[in-house]
């Protein structure tokens, strides 16, 4: 039986030493939260649309990273994992609230779309923003990505786990219904 | 519309929709990372140690477990959330005992002394340590309303406020009387709250309440009709939530005021929004909404959630309500009003009230 190479490092050096540094050693955790924390919540915000889920989306995104910053050493790479973090946390919000919805009885605090910053929007910011929120999830979250979040096409890609081809389609289908809807309530 | 307005329109909304939900001021919370046991140093080592001997699969049956260990753990740190509403209310804070003692847990208080509230305000209690036992802080509380004692107790939640982990709320069975004196005595120090942990102060606040102010707004009339002191105020017409974000209903209390929101957006220009009444932690107001003036005449909902009313009638009511006045919500469409909500302590059922809720106080 082959001993895990863990294992071995285990029995030389008496301890962990070498695979127990500080977390800090490979990719600077509290500088990248301090950097992006700002960022990674309003992207969450944007897919969830309750600042306090977003919030927690990203504390949780964090946590994740932590637990394997021993095999990310590059800050974008880093940033790359947070960011799909994001997007699959954020689903996970949104297939909770959907399971609340049907039993609500048992509904969760904060189970609406807060959506609530509608004071501080103007009108056809509103509208859209309701409008974006019809759209099914492929398309919603393309959209976001590509107008808000400055990442390229390959890398829209890569943070939704679908192909650069599906982004395309996916993006032309929403803005025809955007059009559609929002041509005919702003005619 | 044109692809491109669309594209413009769309790059505005969620630009403007990020700046609302994170402001460029907005600082990080402590991160709840830092707060987790370190995964890579003894615990691991120790769970390695204790695999050695098994196969490469059981190890990471191992690591697995060890994993939700840590997701568990981490779960009471929950509440390091940085709220807008606790920032405005910093100066009303004592500093948390960060004292050596592990045993200690330190209560502060998120009213203002001597301030005047309306007859839904409950009084606010933070605690520094998830406590386990609420009986001693419910026996030993006393309250009184100009001098004659009522009988009040303690609710806990997690806290949304963000103010340390868990927080409770005390309240009469119904809502206080208006133009009264209260008073609350909550001597705990060195008390038990459970779990070998003792609380390390005492602590009272008192208030006046103003007027009592009862706003009820039905979705079936579109219109918030207000009263005070029981005579009539009068009766102003809403536009609630849209349909896709309706606002929800149930018992909702003014939180916080701001006669002008700024909205720093770097795709539009600042925009203003006056007389803002806070109901809940997720943003929705009372305000005046001159952009929708014609929908709120019409009684058509077009809201995200929040409550538009003409500026002449927001600016009024703006005057006249005071934090702590409950608005009461009826016949709209979406999830009720949870307490976490915000203050929504009134939408749960006195008999309920009296279990404790997360911390059991009976």
């Amino acid at each position: 039986m082959a001993p895990l190479l863990i294992v071995e490092a285990d029995k030389q050096s008496g301890g962990l030493t070498d695979r127990s540094a500080p977390i800090a050693d490979r990719v600077d955790l509290h500088a990248l939260y301090n950097a992006h924390w700002r960022y990674l919540v309003r992207f969450a915000a944007l897919l969830v649309d309750d600042v306090t889920s977003a919030e927690d989306v990203v504390q949780d995104a964090f946590v994740a990273l932590h637990r394997r910053a021993d095999s990310l050493r590059e800050p974008d790479a880093a940033l790359a994992y947070l960011r799909t973090s994001v997007v699959n946390l954020s689903r996970s919000v949104i297939r909770r609230r959907q399971v609340a919805r049907k039993h609500l009885k048992v509904a969760e605090p904060e189970a609406t779309p807060a959506a609530d910053y509608d004071v501080l929007l103007r009108d056809e910011h509103r509208a859209a923003l309701v409008a974006v929120r019809a759209l099914p999830r492929h398309q919603r979250e393309v959209l976001i990505l590509r107008y808000w979040s400055g990442l390229s096409e390959r890398e829209i890609a890569q943070s939704l786990g679908i192909s650069p081809g599906s982004v395309k389609s996916a993006a032309s289908r929403g803005m025809a219904t955007l059009q559609r809807v929002l041509g005919s309530e702003f005619a | 519309m044109t692809e491109d307005d669309l594209e413009r329109t769309l790059r505005g909304a969620f630009d403007a929709h990020a700046h609302a939900s994170v402001s460029d001021q907005a600082s990080p919370p402590p991160p709840r990372f830092a707060t987790m046991p370190d995964v890579s140093a003894n615990s691991r080592s120790r769970l390695v140690r204790w695999a050695a001997p098994l196969t490469a699969a059981a190890a990471v049956v191992a690591v697995v477990g060890a994993a939700a260990a840590i997701s568990r753990s981490t779960a009471s740190h929950d509440a390091d959330q940085n709220r807008v509403l606790s920032q405005s209310n910093q100066s009303n804070q004592s500093t948390p005992s960060a004292s050596a003692d592990p045993t200690a847990v330190h209560v502060k208080l998120h009213n203002d002394d001597n301030a005047n509230y309306g007859v839904g305000m409950p009084v606010i209690a933070y605690f520094s340590k998830r406590i386990l036992n609420g009986k001693s802080l419910q026996q030993a509380t006393t309250a009184t309303v100009n001098g004659k004692p009522i009988e009040g107790a303690w609710y806990f939640e997690t806290s949304k406020a963000g103010n340390g982990p868990i927080e409770a709320h005390f309240r009469p069975a119904e809502y206080w009387p208006g133009h009264a004196a209260v008073h609350v005595s909550i001597p705990v120090k060195g008390l038990s709250a459970g779990g070998g942990l003792t609380y390390d102060n005492n602590l009272t606040t008192d208030f006046h309440t103003g007027a009592a102010n009862i706003a009820k707004v039905d979705n079936l009339t579109h219109k918030m009709v207000v009263t005070t002191d029981g005579k009539p105020y009068g009766s102003f017409p809403v536009s609630l939530g849209i349909r896709f974000t309706p606002t929800r209903p149930g018992i909702k209390v003014i939180m916080e005021k701001s006669n002008d929101i700024t909205l720093h957006a770097s795709s539009s220009p600042q925009l203003h929004v006056q007389y803002a009444q806070r109901l809940t932690y997720g943003g929705e107001y009372l305000s005046a909404a001159e952009w929708n003036v014609a929908n709120i005449k019409k009684g058509v909902n077009t809201s995200g959630g929040g409550t538009n009313l003409l500026p002449a009638d927001a600016k009024k009511l703006f005057n006249l309500l005071q934090i702590g006045d409950p608005v009461e919500y009826v016949n709209t469409g979406g999830t009720p009003m949870q307490l976490a909500s915000g203050y929504g302590d009134w939408n749960v059922p006195w008999k309920v009230w009296l279990t404790g809720g997360l911390v059991p106080t009976h």
